[in-house]
């Protein structure tokens, strides 16, 4: 009886609190379908009482935006290969491997975390100058930026991993590549799964750089697709709403994607385990 | 083993790329920075070497003090208040609930959304006239408690505070799951054998399993929460009349208003300093708490 | 092992550090070249390529259109000329982007900007190119309106073309005006008295998002300028004279008055100028003192006040050195070109013809009001920016607005003390007092 109660109410904070989560995703949705007057005080937060379906024939209708979706897709894909890798392979240095400096390379990593993006804006934009206009001035940073993160969550999560299926297989010959590849890599993957999710999060959503060192059109990112559309003085909120959707999309599918192969490797790993 | 472990070829194989790519990009501006801090600069024309007058100027301002102030508030409401609640999820979540994998997904989903979306949905929540939290109030006849929330400097950064909290509980909660799920299962299966409580289980044996991953939320927490600059920027601009300055909105408007640089970077490496040691900080409590 | 990983440790340390020097030298330097390309003398009808920056990223934007077309007709007139344009939105562009990329000399050829406060620093930084032997050998002054040229004088040098001009006024909605039957407010007293009857009726009388520092500024420096005059205000921005004035702490007095009277919103420092300036759009607010870029709005299928509108200019106050011919406003933006540009001549005659064409297109369009002589068929204009320009047709005089004259901390401390100032922790004699302040010391830093 206790039990069935328990169950029930953390069901129904479950419910509950899905219900909070999931309300800026109506928001953005509703506000995406609505005008300015309905936006700014007629009717903020509920159903639009007239459908603006033009704001996404709007969107939609403005040709770069599929080629805006398509650059970022490209750094941000770049961003997480090498983020996700090159990380692991520092994470299994730091946490496994043993000499003196581990400790102060890996705060070294962490000073990355710390840092204010504004405040090297410049110094960035001047190291950078070489590489503007090219997908590389935004790749390398992100990854730069990215991998602080990256390292931190993949030590924290290899620091609690059992080291005896590596003694096992080191016992069965296996050399310290072997091991990071055959071994380290597969328990990682679900931690991998996050730090990715992360990382494109991260990149995807990106704005400062991404004005500031592209000043090329052919290289311009859908967040900076969609700032175009706010104008100083004048702006058609519902507009700008509908570009979110879009650019919004491909982060919830890459997010569902993502943590389906999350959940897939707990299983995988649990068979193994 | 140990000697395998000690092979300087496979140390540097390891951790160089990953190094150099991070000290290129990331480290020489930040020591550039460091350089600029001593500086009175605007960012383009000649600059003098200033010294320590940066420093100097920053410790005794009040305003920058009082930033600090509130970004500590913002991080103890973090470590105390979020992880909690996105420990209790993760846990709830982690024990086997019906529809576990979707309530994983959507309890990510504020994380998803950009910070500025989600600061505009609370100033349609705040808003003095047709706010939904006003109205709400209203609703429950509590009238009197009506706000001008982002405009009242006394309450401003609590409003500020909850959004900032709520934004990236989904955030850890992904973070401590993650972990959890990473624990062998025979660990728990053991357990249940033996008849121990879920209760029991998640303290004795999941949380100090992924205690690890929760000291890195920790920092991220902290690291996160000091340098805090989307939400507040939008939300309140580091108003109203100052009441929810953060360093960075500071240091923000020193560079892009005001034009200097040199003071900027020195609350940019001041901000550095700070997360660090706290990060030691936390460290030495992980270390004692794992032992 | 030990020995070797310090040394990679150090070597690393060694080399960032010794990088981050190099960066520093040229990056304070500026006057590196633009492009990285090296430099090479053009003969005169080589293929070239020249880049434009500007604030018009949204391809729906009129002034995106017109620039883009202008952009089109150039290249067939000029084969040999390939246009680049970039366009940014306006705050990352303005705040960041310009900025930053003026440091190192690497903005556009052409590029976008405000006068006289805000391009102060790139002028100083060598980032512009002066443009004094252009215009006397195209004869520019001749085509364009007088004392156009202003604010574009830095050190008694011309820098820039401007653009357009702006005048500020009082837009009035008539159906609330006349509903609650106000008179329209030509003086003070009338202002109060309308503001005091719309309140009463439970009306927000004026939208003003004070969140927005500036648009609390609009309002208080259109006031100082009734209170203490065109010309002083303009002196003592420009710091040939004191901002602490009894004239001056009248117009914080006045702006206080007008806040405690309730002509604001409640909460008003935590509401941003869009959301304020919707609910005049919507017909909720009766009155909104703005720039004449509000005519098109106002004149939009998209919002209430079609056709509603009355603009008049800021009321008077009595006793007060100002009178209703001069307004807030002047010729501020424009295109200055980079003095890193590899094709100097070729860049400012782009220039000069891109400028001109837009001064007549976007008054046309209702963007700005003309900063060139021109002949434009008025039918097309926006009504309500043909009433603006009636009442600036007279006008004797402009002052800036404060934000656009003053540099730097003086620009922040303006704004704090224009919030301190409506939150009640400033009284009006310190408000003249610190601005006083903060103005000097920015100018003795130059």
């Amino acid at each position: 009886m206790r039990k069935t109660l328990t169950k029930l109410s953390s069901n129904f904070l479950l419910l509950m609190v899905a219900a909070v989560q999931l309300f800026p995703l109506y928001w953005m949705l509703t506000f995406s379908l609505k005008d300015n007057k309905e936006i700014f005080g007629g009717n903020t937060l509920g159903l639009p009482q007239v459908w603006q379906w033009d704001n996404y024939t709007s969107v939609l209708s403005q040709s770069r935006i599929g080629f805006y979706l398509l650059n970022s897709l490209i750094i941000t894909a770049l961003t997480i290969m090498f983020t996700v890798f090159l990380s692991a392979m520092a994470t299994y240095a730091i946490v496994r491997l043993k000499w003196m400096m581990s400790k102060i390379v890996y705060f070294i990593f962490l000073i990355g975390l710390m840092l204010s993006m504004h405040a090297v804006l410049l110094p960035l934009f001047v190291n950078l100058k070489p590489l503007h206009n090219t997908y590389w001035s935004l790749v390398l940073p992100y990854t730069a930026f990215a991998m602080p993160m990256a390292i931190l969550v993949m030590v924290g999560s290899l620091e609690g991993l059992p080291k005896e299926m590596e003694e096992a297989a080191f016992i069965d010959g296996a050399g310290i590549y072997m091991i990071f590849f055959r071994i380290i890599l597969p328990l990682l993957r679900p931690i991998m799964a996050t730090v990715a999710i992360l990382t494109f999060l991260n990149s995807w959503n990106e704005m400062m750089l991404a004005v500031t060192f592209v000043s090329n059109d052919n290289y311009k990112t859908i967040t900076v697709g969609v700032l175009d559309m706010v104008g100083k003085y004048s702006t058609k909120w519902g507009l700008i709403g509908a570009g979110l959707v879009v650019a919004t999309i491909p982060t919830l599918l890459v997010y569902i994607f993502l943590s389906n192969n999350v959940q897939k490797s707990f299983t995988a790993g649990a068979v193994k385990g | 083993m140990e000697k395998a472990l000690r092979d300087k070829k496979a140390i540097c194989f390891f951790v160089l790329p990953a190094l150099l790519w991070f000290a290129f990009i990331a480290l020489v501006p930040i020591l550039q920075s460091a350089y600029y801090s001593l500086l009175k600069w605007d960012g383009m024309t000649a600059s003098v070497f200033f010294g320590s007058r940066n420093y100097l100027e920053m410790i005794t301002d009040k305003l920058f003090l009082k930033s600090v102030l509130n970004s500590l508030i913002i991080a103890g409401a973090s470590v105390f208040i979020q992880l909690p609640l996105a420990m209790l999820l993760a846990l709830i979540l982690h024990s086997g609930v019906k529809g576990e994998g979707a309530y994983r997904t959507i309890y990510f989903i504020p994380v998803i959304i950009s910070s500025t979306i989600i600061a505009q949905l609370f100033m349609k929540v705040y808003h003095p006239s047709y706010g939904m939290l006003n109205n709400v109030l209203d609703a429950i006849g509590l009238g009197q408690f009506r706000n001008e929330w982002l405009a009242n400097a006394d309450v401003a950064m609590g409003a500020l505070l909850l959004p900032i909290i709520w934004q990236y509980i989904g955030y850890h909660m992904l973070l401590y799951y993650s972990a959890a799920k990473s624990i062998s299962p025979e660990i728990f299966d053991a357990a249940r054998v033996d008849g121990a409580t879920g209760r029991q289980i998640a303290f004795n044996i999941t949380i100090p399993q992924i205690l690890p991953m929760i000291k890195a939320s920790v920092i991220f927490a902290v690291v996160g929460s000091l340098k805090a600059f989307d939400l507040v920027y939008v939300l309140t601009r580091g108003g109203p009349l100052h009441a929810t300055e953060v360093p960075t909105t500071l240091m923000y408007n020193e560079i892009f208003v005001k034009n200097r640089y040199g003071y900027a970077s020195a609350i940019a490496i001041f901000i550095i300093v700070e997360c660090l040691v706290l990060t030691l900080v936390v460290e030495k409590i992980f270390k004692k708490l794992q032992d | 092992m030990k020995i070797n990983c310090k040394s990679i440790v150090s070597l690393l340390a060694a080399a960032t550090l010794l990088l981050s020097l190099c960066a520093c030298g040229t990056s304070s330097g500026t006057n590196t070249n633009a492009n990285g390309a090296a430099p090479a003398q053009q003969a005169a009808n080589e293929n070239i390529e020249l880049s434009i920056w500007h604030i018009w990223p949204d391809s729906t934007n009129e002034t995106n259109k017109i620039i883009t077309g202008f952009a089109e007709q150039y290249q067939k007139e000029n084969p040999h000329v390939k246009i680049n344009l970039d366009a940014t939105q306006q705050d990352e562009y303005q705040q960041r982007k310009l900025k930053v990329a003026a440091a190192t000399g690497s903005q556009g050829d052409i590029f976008y900007t405000w006068a006289p406060g805000y391009s102060r620093q790139f002028i100083d930084a060598g980032a512009v190119l002066p443009l004094d032997d252009y215009f006397a050998e195209d004869k520019t002054y001749d085509r364009m309106l007088d004392g156009v040229m202003d604010y574009f004088m830095f050190d008694g040098k011309a820098y820039g073309i401007p653009c357009k001009n702006w005048a500020g006024v009082m837009f009035c909605n008539t159906e609330l005006f006349e509903k609650y039957n106000v008179e329209y407010p030509e003086t003070w007293d009338q202002l109060l008295t309308a503001v005091k009857t719309f309140r009463s009726e439970g009306l927000t009388p004026m939208a003003m998002g004070g969140k927005d520092a500036w648009h609390i500024g609009m309002y208080h420096n259109a006031i100082a300028l009734r209170t203490a005059g065109v010309q002083y205000c303009n002196d003592a921005l420009q710091g040939l004279a004191s901002l602490d004035t009894p004239e001056i702490v009248e117009s914080a007095r006045l702006m206080k008055e007008l806040s405690d009277a309730g002509a604001f919103m409640d909460g008003t420092l935590g509401v941003t100028y869009d959301e304020a300036q919707m609910e005049f759009f919507m017909g909720l607010v009766p009155m909104y003192y703005s720039g004449n870029w509000t005519s098109g709005d106002v004149d939009s299928d998209d919002n209430d006040v079609k056709g509603l509108i009355k603009v008049m200019p800021m009321p008077t106050v009595s006793g007060g050195k100002g009178d209703a011919t001069t307004h807030l406003g002047g010729v501020a933006e424009g295109f200055m070109v980079n003095s890193n540009t590899k094709h100097p001549d070729e860049a400012v005659k782009l220039a000069i013809a891109l400028t001109e064409y837009m001064s007549q297109k976007c008054y046309i369009i209702g963007d700005g009001l003309p900063a060139w002589k021109m002949d434009v068929d008025e039918s097309e204009v926006s009504p309500t920016l043909i009433e603006i320009k009636k009442i600036i047709n007279d006008a004797s005089g402009f002052v800036l607005a404060w934000d656009t004259f003053l540099e730097g901390a003086a620009i922040d401390a303006h704004y704090n003390l224009l919030q301190a100032l409506i939150g009640g922790t400033v009284t009006p004699e310190e408000f003249a007092q610190q601005m006083e302040e903060a103005n000097k010391a920015q100018k003795s830093q130059e």
